[in-house]
């Protein structure tokens, strides 16, 4: 089924008026995942930089959550401290992590200092020591481990990030088989979309006037179709296997606002079975309500238990409705599950950005914001800006039409 | 300096928003100093217009839409277009300089279903028969035409200005014109002048080919001239209003902490204002307009709030001081009980332009059209009628 628009929520945040904000604390990272558009360049960055970065985050976007991301934000010395300065300031702290130095110990000490949620990236594309060659499937016993430690933690939400290309759409639903199930213990799954410059022959580009020397940049592809990816193209592989699936809000690109470039189902149920789906009334309720009382909008939801009060809310948003319906059909069924408690769990479609028809298509509203040099600007970006001055477009003509430089 | 914490970011964005625009003619009857349009196609084809606002309304979702060019008033089939607007429950605004508004006019485009008239009015437009007049004395050209919608009813009426340094210091006679007939003038746009520079140390590219921008017409630069901004023109119309106080705002794309919408509206009557609505009162419009229709709010179809609006002072500190104000007028001078309570919004506007290096747009812009089957920012529609893309500039090192 193709996606209505007319039947999500576009949530209302703005570059000014957002739930979230992105810090980088290290560029170093003891993994190379191939189509990491991350450059080593600085190392670890001085703590006094990131906590002034964190402050202006906070002052240009209004975040109320800070994801702390690099590079390995885990083999960051001071990584403890930043997730209690964050903490300290009235946000909540999140971690994107490979997960190889995630341990019991550093898993104490960062709950310990506040920390909210922790990603883990983990697909079959990385190359992953020990895991070489293993299918996304395969994958799923390590996403286990993950999930099992954090939730042994208590207290901090768990989430995945996984990043598609064409040969491993297919095994979505393997992925979602296993996300679903663990809904007690996995608040989100990210499926990102693998984008990178197109380096096809004929095709240049430049930043700040200047043909930029693109065999510096890492994430890239000779052929254009393994970046073409879309939103779309994720959402019907969900679709297939899971035909209840209905995205409830989202964002559009900012150069061609047709394009999804976060596309958000919103899960209910228990480990033993799936309900439906939240719609896009209950989520801008959620938006509207939490903004009108703290002035600040939220990403996700506070409780990952959300609680049958959540069918409360069945009279106004026909998707929960249908929840409803099922879950009451499975009570009188099965009328021990009646007592099963239940969750509420975020997948993230995502389709980064991308050079579309010469333009370059970000997302509007994005929650993944950095401060850089005093501005702002989208963290999938920053590389654009610490390697050629600025964000890179696209060079038409021929050579010599763009003044050339060493970028 | 302005506290954001304090003000509500409209929560706009370009597929979910309040306005939308389109041109039907690039013909003007003036030659206003710093328009951005050139007379490149004429009057368009009304199909495409159609085809347009449909396209418009899909992309958007949008509550209202501009009408503008060129002088839309010119264009033959202004009336169709109109119609069109308004039976597919879009509110219909026309953006014209008022030439050749007249009450038989007026009263066709009130039958057509047309909402509000935005009237393009200012002392720099060497508008035939005021040449040399100054800010102040075109009050009276915004009085009578005022008064002629007013005389029309069912319009809402509203004025553009741009603004020049020369100009500036005028805002708070106009502003202090506008208050006066809350009763009669809806909305007031001051525009900060704005246009690319077009300076050696500035290089321009579109689709990756450099680009002379004299292509675009003649582009005179003085620095100083384009660069006034919103909390500039904030703070001189405060210092004659020290009762204004906006509530809402819309940032800069590339620079962030800029306001490129700041928006205030007063609450009166014609005996009097009685105060501001503050942030609180915009966001539960804003947010139970888009709950109830499932859209944002352009405007609202009547002015006449009414006493209704003070059922928010609950959650509204500004509402609560503009209805103690108001109880305390009533009880001075009862006849207050008896007048029509009004809403008029004053926008401060700072348009489209090159900041530090970027091209600083007006992040979820209500201004945004269709444009050969997709979405633009109409301010940059030139860039895309003359170079088929949108134009990026470099400072060159």
């Amino acid at each position: 089924m193709p996606i209505d628009r007319s039947r999500m929520y576009k949530f209302p945040w703005s570059k000014a008026d957002n739930p979230g904000a992105w810090v980088e604390v290290t560029d170093e990272c003891d993994l190379a995942c191939p189509g990491c558009y991350r450059h080593r360049l600085e190392g670890h960055r001085d703590l006094a930089d990131i906590e002034a970065d964190i402050l202006l985050c906070q002052r240009l976007t209004n975040c109320g959550r800070i994801s702390i991301a690099g590079g390995e934000p885990l083999i960051y010395p001071r990584i403890v401290d930043v997730v209690a300065f964050i903490r300290r300031n009235g946000m909540q702290p999140v971690i994107f992590s490979n997960g190889v130095n995630f341990s019991r110990e550093l898993a104490g000490a960062l709950r310990r200092a506040g920390l909210h949620q922790i990603f883990f990236h983990i697909d079959s594309g990385q190359g992953r020591p020990g895991w070489e060659g293993r299918s996304e499937a395969d994958l799923n016993e390590l996403r286990q481990h993950y999930a099992d430690l954090v939730a042994e933690l208590g207290g901090v939400q768990c989430g995945f990030n996984v990043t598609l290309t064409r040969k491993t759409l297919s095994e979505v639903p393997a992925i979602l088989v296993w996300v679903r199930a663990n809904i007690a213990k996995v608040q989100n799954v990210s499926l990102i979309a693998l984008r990178g410059l197109d380096l096809s022959a004929g095709k240049r580009y430049m930043a700040e006037g200047r043909l930029i020397d693109t065999s510096r940049w890492q994430s890239g592809s000779p052929d254009g179709r393994e970046i073409s990816m879309t939103s779309e193209d994720i959402y019907a592989a969900v679709e297939r296997a899971f035909p209840e699936t209905r995205p409830a809000a989202y964002l559009s690109g900012t150069a061609r606002p047709e394009t999804h470039k976060f596309l958000i189902i919103l899960y209910i149920g228990s480990p033993r079975r799936i309900y439906g789906t939240v719609g896009a009334r209950t989520v801008e309720l959620n938006e509207v309500w939490t903004h009108f009382r703290k002035g600040r909008y939220m990403a996700g939801f506070a409780r990952p238990r959300i609680g049958k009060r959540l069918f409360l809310l069945a009279g106004f948003d026909r998707e929960v409705r249908k929840a409803f319906l099922r879950y009451f059909g499975t009570g009188l069924r099965h009328p021990t599950r009646l007592f099963d408690p239940l969750y509420i769990q975020c997948i993230n479609i995502q389709q980064p950005n991308e050079i579309l028809d010469g333009e370059v298509n970000l997302c509007e509203g994005c929650l993944n914001q950095m401060a850089y040099k005093g501005g702002l600007i989208p963290s999938c970006q920053l590389d654009e800006y610490r390697l050629y001055g600025g964000p890179i477009i696209e060079a038409a003509g021929e050579p010599g039409e763009g003044r050339s430089g060493p970028g | 300096m302005i506290d954001r914490r304090r003000l509500y970011r409209f929560p706009w964005s370009k597929p979910d928003n309040a306005g939308g625009w389109v041109e039907v003619t690039d013909e003007c009857t003036l030659s206003c100093r710093g328009c951005y349009r050139h007379k490149i196609e004429g009057h368009r084809p009304l199909e495409a217009v159609l085809q347009d606002i449909r396209d418009c309304r899909r992309m958007t979702n949008c509550d209202g839409m501009a009408i503008a060019g060129g002088e839309p008033l010119i264009y033959p089939h202004i009336l169709d277009v109109v119609a069109a607007m308004a039976g597919l429950k879009i509110k219909p605004t026309i953006l014209s300089n008022g030439e050749k508004l007249t009450p038989e006019l007026a009263r066709e485009l009130k039958r057509a279903g047309l909402a509000k008239i935005h009237l393009h009015v200012d002392s720099v437009q060497n508008r035939p028969g005021w040449e040399g007049k100054t800010e102040a004395e075109l009050n009276e050209l915004r009085q009578h035409y005022a008064d002629l919608l007013h005389g029309v009813g069912g319009i809402q009426c509203g004025y553009h200005v741009t603004v020049f340094r020369t100009t500036l210091p005028f805002l708070p006679e106009i502003t202090a014109w506008c208050k006066r007939n809350i009763d009669r003038v809806q909305h007031i746009s001051f525009i900060a002048f704005r246009t690319l520079p077009n300076t050696p140390d500035v290089a321009y590219f579109a689709a990756g080919r450099r680009v002379r921008l004299e292509t675009l017409g003649d582009v005179p630069h003085d620095p100083r001239e384009t660069s006034i901004t919103a909390e500039e023109m904030l703070g001189e119309i405060s210092a004659g209003h020290p009762d204004f106080a906006p509530a809402a705002y819309l940032n800069g794309s590339a620079a962030v902490e800029t306001y490129k919408y700041l928006i205030g509206i007063y609450v009166g009557s014609r005996r009097g204002i009685y105060g501001t609505l503050g942030p609180r009162t915009v966001e539960m419009v804003q947010s139970g307009y888009h709950l109830l229709k499932g859209r944002y709010l352009s405007f609202l179809r009547s002015p006449v709030v009414g006493r209704k609006l003070f059922l928010l002072a609950f959650a509204d500190p500004h509402l609560r001081r503009a209805w103690a104000a108001y109880l305390r007028a009533c009880a001075r001078d009862p006849r207050h009980l008896v007048s029509r309570i009004y809403a008029q919004s004053i926008h401060l506007h700072q348009p489209n332009e090159f900041l530090d290096g970027r091209v600083n747009l007006c992040d979820s812009c209500l201004n945004m059209m269709a444009y050969a089957g997709r979405l633009i920012s109409s301010c940059r529609l030139d860039e895309y009628r003359v170079y088929g893309t949108a134009v990026v500039p470099a400072v060159v090192r």
